[in-house]
């Protein structure tokens, strides 16, 4: 029992950033029907970015950890948001009419990109978050045995506060219930008096900038990363959007915290060989949730209209 | 002239091609700039250009999204290495299995999800992809050796027969093809030329009395039977052609034959290694024949098999089935309206696509005898997916220009400073490049491009005229690539773009002029610290951008076949059952 | 000076010349119908009109302003909205909500949204019953009053309405263009694209008859209902 309560809340900590991360795919393929397969890579170089800005922020800022972080995620949402938006307006804006196929290469292509310049800022080395940050924040204790530490208490704070916002915004103000206008009919949208351009650019900035804070979070949870991070974390992140019904944003979260429950739950109690294993469990979940529900958990039963 | 006749001129046009295609692939490895190393590169060009037709089943002519292709090819590949390695099975017998297994593989994994709809379809190929892999690295069912793979796979080895005399033996054979593929042609053309291809055929061994020199008999007669099968129409000129050849052939036998036969004597022990003959059944020798490290063989065998690959799916593409596949690809509900069973037909092209990557993946695991997961990755099925895509999914020609690019040229450009971007030619012909696309990009306003592309090419010489730096080259690259972007965005929106261009153009060259010492330095030490396998990956992401953008249906589009029923629906107001006129 | 001008409009959809040629003016306070049959390009021209489409070559003035060439959301702004085709109302957002993007230029003035929307549930009472349901979940006459009265929302100069009678019962229909007239009476433009020739006829002023994508014929409406060749091809009439 103590152990499965601290896997759940292991599993919760780790699906916050799937649901963090998943939140981009899902608003970008909302409002283009685009995966957007470069989302993974601006998530990695949100750790990257974060990780230079706390190395030079530790010591001048010593023993205010907090506000050291603070900035640093803030100037990692703006640099991650501002790259988002140049690669949708290279990347994906001069193929919105070129059919399927050509914008899965390009954003395929435009991942790739990002990847070889992480490998080369990084010189293709693990790169270890500063190591004594918050680390006299005090652990909350549980029942028996487990405890909830401090970090992990932040870290779920501050990815439910952010998709609480999020849901916030597309649903109680103007600008997002435009996106979800657009999201629904790019014309209809357009008649509306609504610049399609530039509620894309919209979702554009605010996907890969929570993105990035997830990237931040990911770097001070497992203190290290290298470039390959990207790839393997976008795509889980991409499957917990699948499961909860893509295009939909509770249904991201949802997807988010399953995936990173089931994974945890079937690492601990796999067996000897679950590790090996771990990455492929996602996956799994994928297809069996797509063969069971095609459209995700949440998503819609109805047939898309043809 | 009539539709039909431009149609068949252009099929012969298409055919002269394929037929100089494979005369130039026949000869590569004679080239003289061709060694080694590149041979190797052609080897593993050519299996990729098999991936590619096997994956534009799937993609091109079906239209299903597969991002986990490397899967079946690896599934190939293991197939092959295991009941070589722990079976003993030759390489070549296991072909049929890798395929069969890739291909059950295929449709039982395709089976719950051809459903899905592409983007979700995509995503679990990607998924299946990574499981394969996932799997190969945690050794499943002790079989796969783990993240370091299989090592030891025979290579190809065959038996062949040699019954005496061969070499009449063999042109009966031709003779017989022969005689099937002139059987329009009046009896004394078939004769005249017939006695051609026989006269060639037994020169060499006749005017030197040399045995080995039968292989180049060999050669002779299938030139003789290619020329014959080219021709659309098989007469007294085409005869005459053959005659000509041999005569010309019987020439160079009288001078040089005799040193050749030696050559090739040589040439054959040092590429294969032959074994003691075995006796037969019924009196019939056979000879063991191996493969060695040498890429030659492997090249024409793979060649054999793009050429059956090519085959087949030409064959296909005009079957009922290959008709099935272009109407779900263009309208799947319509499809299904007319009858066809849509997921048979999806499940069709998954299953026949992913064997024959089972095929590609036997001829990769007994070319490197190692297989590892590795090699089967998620970039892997990129690389294939790009393949088809980028030369225009659904085109055969593409798929060889998008090997081209996706493997031959990463290959060739592994040890290449990139210090041709700033010296000789290098930057003039990026210029070039540059200028063209963009002039042509323009053409409707010659005069106009002429002005603005001025602009661009002072801003990009300028600076290293006048600096006598040529790494400033590199920031004219750059320079000429914004001014390009600049310029077609300026048009876009009415707004003429020659003052700004001019402008900025005099700008950027006082700046660089002025200040373009430290920028050049440090151009300069870049370019000759360049790596290009750290970029590799990014320069291939570059690429693929930019293609798609310039490109998006790929370089050498499918021409469109048939009727394509969704045009209507474009449209918007649909077709009208009656349309009333005005008197 | 007319409040839209078309001057010589051509239109391609890819290689298909959609529309040849097309020339019309709506008059400021009128209701003006565009009749043809499928396929002759009404909507077509609705859609060039409102910047969904570009086209090719030829103008397109609107309240003095060259508009053929303007992205389709900023000509919104200058007061001429759409309603288009099959009414297209948003699915998953309740009525409110896409009463609220048809106001979406109005920007945050809560009081002129307040005050338009108040105009358009007195228009149609049923949306207000409504107002906290999914467009998607309304029947067909409803979502069409959804369809123009957030086409409304924005106080329009001028309206067009590309089918309001599709696939309505003929009750619904009567009630429909009822209301067009109400509105217009209330000091909208209104440009009608009909295949219900008589209806939009009687109700409208002046009137274009679209043809393979020219104007085949264009007169005030009583006049063209008293055609013969009109009567004969498009009212059904031997």
């Amino acid at each position: 029992m103590e152990k499965f309560l601290q896997q759940l809340i292991n599993g919760l900590t780790i699906g916050g950033f799937y649901a963090l991360v998943a939140l981009g795919y899902t608003m970008v393929y909302g409002v283009l029907k685009l995966i957007n397969f470069a989302h993974g890579d601006m998530f990695m170089w949100g750790t990257l970015v974060g990780w230079a800005l706390l190395a030079a922020l530790v010591a001048p800022l010593a023993g205010m950890d907090l506000v050291a972080i603070l900035i640093t995620s803030v100037v990692v949402m703006g640099v991650i948001g501002a790259v988002g938006v140049t690669i949708e307006r290279v990347a994906y804006r001069p193929l919105r009419k070129a059919g399927r196929l050509s914008p899965v290469i390009s954003a395929l292509g435009a991942a790739f990109v990002l990847e070889a310049l992480a490998r080369n800022a990084t010189e293709a080395r693990v790169k270890v978050y500063p190591q004594n940050l918050l680390e006299n924040l005090p652990s909350i204790p549980l029942i028996g045995g487990v405890s909830l530490s401090g970090l992990q208490l932040l870290m779920l704070i501050t990815c439910v506060l952010l998709m609480v916002g999020l849901y916030a915004f597309v649903q109680r103000t103007r600008i997002g219930t435009a996106m979800r206008a657009v999201s629904l009919d790019h014309d209809v949208s357009r008649l509306m008096g609504i610049n399609v351009d530039q509620i894309i650019t919209l979702v554009f900035f605010i996907g890969p900038a929570l993105g990035g804070i997830g990237g931040v979070l990911v770097g001070l949870y497992y203190r290290s990363f290298d470039f390959t991070l990207g790839w393997i974390f976008g795509l889980k992140a991409f499957i917990a959007a699948i499961l909860g019904g893509i295009g939909n944003i509770p249904g991201a979260v949802l997807g988010g915290f399953v995936l990173g429950i089931v994974e945890t739950m079937a690492t601990a109690y796999g067996g000897a060989g679950a590790s090996a294993w771990k990455d492929a469990i996602a996956y799994i979940l994928l297809i069996i949730i797509l063969i069971a529900r095609p459209t995700g958990i949440l998503g819609e039963t109805v047939a898309e209209k043809v | 002239m009539n539709v039909n006749s431009i149609a068949t001129d252009k099929r012969q046009l298409s055919r002269l091609g394929y037929a100089l295609l494979l005369i130039l692939a026949l000869a590569l490895p004679f080239l003289g700039f061709m060694d080694r190393s590149k041979m190797s590169v052609a080897v593993l060009a050519g299996i990729y250009v098999i991936l590619g037709l096997s994956l534009n089943i799937i993609v091109g002519y079906a239209g299903l999204f597969q991002l986990g292709h490397a899967a079946f090819y690896g599934l190939g590949a293991y197939t092959t290495a295991i009941l070589s390695i722990n079976y003993g099975v030759p390489v070549l017998l296991s072909i049929p299995i890798a395929a069969l297994i890739a291909g059950i593989a295929a449709i039982i994994i395709s089976k719950p999800i051809l459903h899905l709809r592409g983007d979700y379809l995509c995503i679990v190929t990607i998924a299946f992809g990574e499981i394969f892999r996932i799997a190969a690295v945690n050794n499943i069912f002790g079989i796969t050796g783990g993240s370091n793979g299989l090592f030891g796979t025979a290579r190809p080895e065959f038996l062949l027969p040699w019954i005496e005399p061969i070499p009449l033996i063999t042109l009966i054979a031709i003779l017989i093809v022969y005689a099937i593929t002139v059987r329009k042609s009046p009896l004394n053309v078939q004769l005249l030329g017939g006695a051609a291809i026989a006269l060639a055929y037994y020169l060499p061994p006749l005017i030197t009395g040399q045995e080995p020199l039968f292989v180049l008999s060999i050669v002779m007669g299938l030139l003789g039977l290619l020329v014959a099968s080219m021709t659309h129409n098989f007469s007294y000129r085409e005869a005459g052609a053959l005659w000509g050849i041999a005569v010309v052939f019987a020439l160079i036998m009288l001078i040089g034959g005799g040193n050749l036969a030696g050559a090739i004597d040589q040439g054959v022990r040092d590429t294969f290694k032959v074994g003691d003959p075995i006796e037969g059944p019924m009196g019939m020798t056979f000879v063991p024949v191996a493969f060695k490290r040498d890429p030659i063989p492997y090249y024409y065998l793979v060649l054999i098999f793009i050429i059956i690959t090519l085959v087949g799916m030409l064959r296909l593409q005009d079957s009922r089935l290959g008709r099935a596949w272009l109407y779900v690809r263009e309208d799947e509900l319509a499809a299904e309206a007319t009858g066809i069973d849509t997921t048979r037909v999806k499940l069709a092209a998954f299953a026949i696509g992913s064997a024959w990557a089972g095929v590609a993946g036997t001829l990769y695991a007994s070319r490197f005898t190692v297989v590892s997961p590795d090699s089967f990755d998620f970039l892997q099925s990129v690389i294939i997916f790009c393949i088809v895509v980028l030369g225009g999914s659904g085109s055969i020609p593409g798929i060889l220009v998008g090997t081209l690019g996706m493997v031959v040229l990463p290959e060739l450009l592994r040890d290449v400073a990139p210090t041709f971007l700033i010296e000789g030619i290098g930057p003039f012909a990026i210029l070039a490049l540059i200028l063209a696309f963009y002039i042509h990009s323009r053409r409707q306003h010659l005069t106009k491009a002429a002005l603005e592309a001025g602009a661009i090419a002072l801003a990009f010489i300028a600076p290293t005229l006048l600096t006598a730096q040529p790494s400033l080259y590199l920031a004219g690259i750059v320079a000429a690539l914004v001014g390009v972007w600049i310029a077609s965005e300026l048009n876009r929106r009415d707004i003429n773009p020659i003052p700004w261009l001019w402008g900025g153009a005099v700008i950027y060259i006082a700046l660089l002029t002025l200040a373009g010492q430290g920028l050049a330095q440090s151009l300069s030490d870049g370019i000759h610290n360049f790596r290009i396998t750290d970029w590799r990956d990014g320069l291939m992401g570059a690429a693929m951008v930019l293609m798609m953008i310039l490109r998006p249906a790929g370089l050498i589009p499918e021409r469109r076949r048939g009727i394509v029923f969704s045009a209507v629906a474009e449209v918007g107001e649909g077709e009208s059952v009656s349309t009333p006129q005005l008197a | 000076m007319a409040l839209l001008e078309l001057q010589d409009i051509h239109t391609y959809y890819g290689h298909v010349h959609a529309l040849k040629g097309i020339s019309l003016q709506v008059e400021e306070g009128q209701i003006v119908a565009l009749i043809g049959a499928n396929g002759a390009g009404k909507t077509t021209t609705l859609r060039t009109i409102s910047g969904l489409l570009r086209p090719r070559s030829g103008s397109i003035i609107f309240d003095g302003n060259p508009i053929h060439r303007m992205p389709a959301h900023r000509i919104v702004h200058l007061g001429l909205t759409h309603a288009p085709e099959g009414r297209q109302v948003f699915p998953t957002l309740t009525v409110q909500e896409n009463l609220n993007m048809g106001a979406y230029t109005l920007g945050n003035d809560k009081e002129a949204i307040e005050e338009n929307r108040r105009r358009v549930f007195k228009l149609f009472p049923r949306l207000e019953e409504r107002k906290n349901q999914l467009g998607g979940t309304l029947s067909g006459g409803e979502q069409q009053m959804l369809s123009i009265g957030r086409a409304l929302m924005s106080r329009p100069k001028l309206l067009m309405l590309d089918e309001p009678s599709l696939g309505l019962a003929p009750m619904l229909v009567k009630a429909i263009f009822e209301t067009i007239r109400e509105i217009n009476r209330q000091g909208v433009t209104v440009l009608l694209v009909e295949q219900n020739a008589r209806a939009a006829l009687k109700l409208a002023d002046y009137a274009y008859v679209l043809e393979t994508g020219t104007i085949a014929l264009e007169g005030p409406a009583g006049e063209l209902l008293r055609d013969e060749r009109v009567r004969k091809a498009y009212l059904g009439e031997t």
